[in-house]
């Protein structure tokens, strides 16, 4: 019985607060309908960021592949050499 | 896998040397200095990159024209001069490197003369950094001077610590003492300020 009672004041409490609250405003892209060079800019800097990383990644991992099949071709007695 | 045979007490033992097999040394496909700068100047790149994309969403998002009226205008023309200078400095390093592994011929004059243009870029931006400062343009006065600074600073800075490590370099090679790794660690890291600054010019300055 306690517990409904309270269960009603917590809802009575919310649609009252409800009623007080505005709308919130604090969209970090909301500024990007400013124009079609910000909407652009915001495109273009999200596709740079997220290819730049595993371009940068992947061209270390190419690098090092690229490495380790040179050091294996050099390998003097014709044996593949002991490489990581 | 061909191993050579190794031998070591038994701790707890009898005493007894037991020979166990001990597998070759590896041998490194770069050098510690190389790699560890590589992945130094990966975390670099996208440090960088967060600053020019931060700078490419506020130059578009301002509501005056870009760069502000009243603010002053970034030497293009003398920068673009300053900008030859570093990119001479690459090739000048570039040649040096190949003479290096192709005849095992360290030239020390020519190391000399990239760490020469280095210098010369480095006090052209500081020269620049003065007259712009003078005519009003600081970290205060508007977003424009406060992402200029910011960016071009982050760079005078990586290229000041890869100077440095330029004329340690040059130092080592007179005395004979320059490792073909330090040398290439050294690169690395004169590479990514040589090629990096190019597309902060095309971005901050045009």
């Amino acid at each position: 019985m306690i517990a409904r009672r309270s269960a009603a004041r917590a809802a009575l409490l919310a649609v009252a607060l409800s009623t007080v609250a505005g709308a919130a405003a604090a969209c970090p892209v909301c500024f990007a309908s400013r124009g079609a060079d910000n909407r652009d800019a915001f495109v273009g800097t999200t596709i740079f960021m997220s290819a730049l990383p595993l371009l940068l990644v992947g061209a270390f991992v190419w690098w090092v592949a690229q490495r380790i099949r040179r050091h294996e071709l050099r390998a003097p007695d014709g044996r593949p050499s002991q490489v990581p | 896998m061909s191993t050579e045979p190794g031998s070591a007490a038994i701790p707890g033992g009898t005493g007894e040397v037991v020979a166990f097999p001990v597998p070759p040394r590896r041998r490194p496909i770069a050098s510690s200095g190389v790699i560890g700068m590589t992945l130094f100047v990966i975390a670099e790149t996208m440090f960088f990159a967060g600053f020019v994309s931060a700078f490419t969403i506020v130059k578009t998002t301002a509501l005056t024209p870009w760069p502000p009226p009243n603010q002053p205008r970034l030497p293009i023309e003398s920068t673009a001069v300053n900008t030859l200078a570093l990119l001479a400095s690459g090739v000048v390093l570039f040649f040096v490197n190949r003479r290096f592994v192709r005849d095992g011929v360290l030239a020390v004059r020519q190391l000399v003369a990239c760490a020469v243009l280095g210098t010369f870029f480095i006090v052209f931006q500081g020269a620049e950094w003065v007259a712009l400062l003078a005519e009003g343009l600081t970290m205060k006065s508007s977003t424009h001077g406060a992402f200029f600074y910011l960016i071009v600073g982050a760079h005078g800075l990586h290229a000041l610590a890869a100077l440095g490590g330029l004329f340690w370099a040059v130092r080592r090679a007179r005395r004979g003492a320059l490792s073909a790794g330090a040398f290439s660690t050294v690169q690395v890291f004169w590479y990514f300020v040589v090629a990096l600054w190019p597309v902060l010019y095309w971005r901050v300055y045009l």
